[in-house]
Formats: structure tokens, sequence, C-alpha cells
């Protein structure tokens, strides 16, 4: 089975050193989150990935106050990236975006009405539970540590797909694909253990990155 | 009869600029059961039969209650600190007893 870590942050200097590392804790493909001042570097990443037997896929995070920004940043970026996820909008508003605009909704983002939003649509964008956040928000904001946790509980519970990324921004950050899902596990208190979490490709990248199979 | 069946958790510890830094099997010992009391309870955590033991230089051997191996993967996952310092905590191999343990971590990198 394959494993992927979609989220994992482009650092330049120490680039080779993460790839090197998730060819050891034995991922087959990595979502690498570029800032907007990297978009350029995204070719050479890929070749270098590809190199060391990685699936490549790029990916962009919006981070907006207002709908009007998220709309102008989607339309700004949309086809520059295999991944175009939705890292940051107040959830009120997150209830009102456009869905086919962004492959993955950070679960922090969403409220109760949106998945069962993302759970009527035939192709619906994936919700991503990201561990680095997870450990930042239990530090700083435990409130909003809680409710990640309800919305991850509400959307297992809806079977709205899922993924669990680590959020990587040092190599010391990067765990093993199995520790990751055990942990989302426990964090959730599911008894069954399923390897969907991390080993499935959000669903509007399939077509684009397979030519339409799935 | 044993009444309490045990997991043994093979783990590799990495620490950031880890020059001169010694992590002794009780600061990690406390530093998970803090984060395993904040995360999941006072009563889960004593009911988990928390222990900690060093193996080799770079490792230790936790071993917990079989019902809280998810619990304590979480803590494991979301400690990147102890004794003040950063650290990455990574499962290198999980057995019924700590020879299967150190024997998994010897064959394999990951879980």
């Amino acid at each position: 089975m394959k494993y992927y870590d979609f989220s994992v942050n482009y650092v330049e200097e120490s680039y080779e050193e993460f790839l090197k590392v998730l060819v050891d804790l034995g991922y087959a493909g990595v979502g690498i989150v570029f800032p907007k001042d990297s978009l350029g570097k995204i070719e050479e990443a890929g070749r270098e990935a590809l190199d060391h037997g990685l699936e490549f896929f790029s990916r962009y995070n919006i981070a907006a106050e207002s709908l009007e920004e998220f709309d102008k940043e989607a339309s700004r970026y949309r086809g520059k990236v295999d991944i175009l996820a939705l890292e940051r909008l107040p959830p009120k508003m997150a209830e009102r975006i456009n869905l086919k605009k962004v492959s993955i909704i950070g679960v922090e983002n969403v409220t109760g009405p949106l998945i069962r939003k993302i759970r009527g649509r035939a192709k619906p964008p994936s919700l991503e539970f990201n561990m680095k956040k997870a450990s930042m928000l239990l530090k700083e904001k435990p409130h909003e540590f809680g409710r990640m946790l309800r919305m991850a509980f509400l959307s297992d519970l809806q079977k709205v797909p899922l993924i669990v990324s680590s959020g990587a921004e040092d190599v010391l950050d990067l765990k093993p694909p199995l520790q990751l899902l055990y942990a989302f596990q426990g964090l959730i208190r599911s008894e069954e253990i399923s390897k969907r979490y991390i080993s499935t490709l959000p669903r509007p990248l399939i077509p684009e990155t397979f030519g339409g199979v799935g | 009869m044993r009444l309490i069946k045990r997991r043994h958790v093979y783990l590799k510890v990495f620490v950031e600029d880890g020059e001169g830094v010694e992590i002794s099997p009780s600061d990690l010992f406390f530093g998970v059961k803090n984060l395993y009391e904040r995360l999941f309870g006072t009563t889960a955590c004593s009911l988990s039969y928390l222990r900690v033991e060093e193996a080799k230089a770079d490792g230790f051997i936790v071993s917990i209650n079989r019902a809280s191996l998810n619990e304590l993967m979480s803590v494991l996952t979301l400690l990147n600190k102890v004794k003040g310092v950063k650290v990455s905590l990574r499962v290198s191999g999980v057995s019924g007893t700590k020879r299967g343990a150190r024997r998994r971590n010897s064959s394999a990198s990951t879980i």
C-alpha cells in the first residue's frame, strides 16, 4: 500500500534531507507546500522528488480573512499547483465557499453544516487533519484544538474523505506513516484502524493526475 | 496468568542540535506522562501502566497497557519538547515483548 504525506513545507536549504527522510520512513508520495515566493521552484523540486522515487504534488495554502480574498487567491493560483488547499478562513465564511475551487480543506476551518454539504457532493474535497497544527493549537489555543478534534470526529462519523498529514516545517516534524495513523485514531478514539487516512489521494486530484481514472 | 496485556514500543529519539543533550528515561517518562494526562486525563494515564526504559543510545522502550496503545501513539506524535529541548519521537517497532520490539526496530525503520 502507498502512503502519502500531503503537507510538508518547502524549505530550500533542507529539501533534500526532507526527501531522504520521507523515503526512509516509507512514504510513496509527498505534497510539498510552496510559499508565494517559491512557486518558481516547483519544477526543480518535482524533479528532485522523482529522483528519490517519490510521487510529487505541489501545493499552495490559501489563508484569507474574507470570501473575496479567498476567491481572488483561488483564481490566481488555480492551475499553477496540483493541490489548492484552504488553510485559514473564518469557519462561518468557509461554509459559503465554492467547493470546486479547493482540493483540501483544513479540518479546523469546517463546521457541521459544511461537513454535511461536503458529504452530499459526488466529488468532495478532502478534509485534512494536520498534526503540526494540532500540536500548535494544543499548546496555544486548547479550545480550538478541542473544536478541531470534534470536527475530525464528526467527519469520520459522516464518512467524509479525511487525510492525515504531518504539516512538517522541519525534518524533526516528519513521522512514520503508521505512527501518524495510530495517533489520529487515538485522538478521535476510533476502534477500527483504517489505512485510508494515509493512503487516499484527494479526489479532485485523481482525474487530473491519472488521466481520468477514478 | 498475566492480567494486563502489554505492548512494548521501540522509540527513536532525535534531538535538535543534540550535541551534549542527554535525555534520560525519567525525563521522557515525565514528558509523556504530563501530555498524556493533559490529553486523556489522570484516570486514563494511571490505567495505562506507562513505563519507560532505555534501550540503546538513541532509543527507549515504552511499555503500555495494550488497550492504551493508540492513546500513547497520539502522545508520542504530539510531544515535541522534552526538558525544554525540541525532540522528535519516531516509533520504529511495536511488539508484545521487549525482545520483539528490539527485533522489529533492527529490521525496519517504521512500524
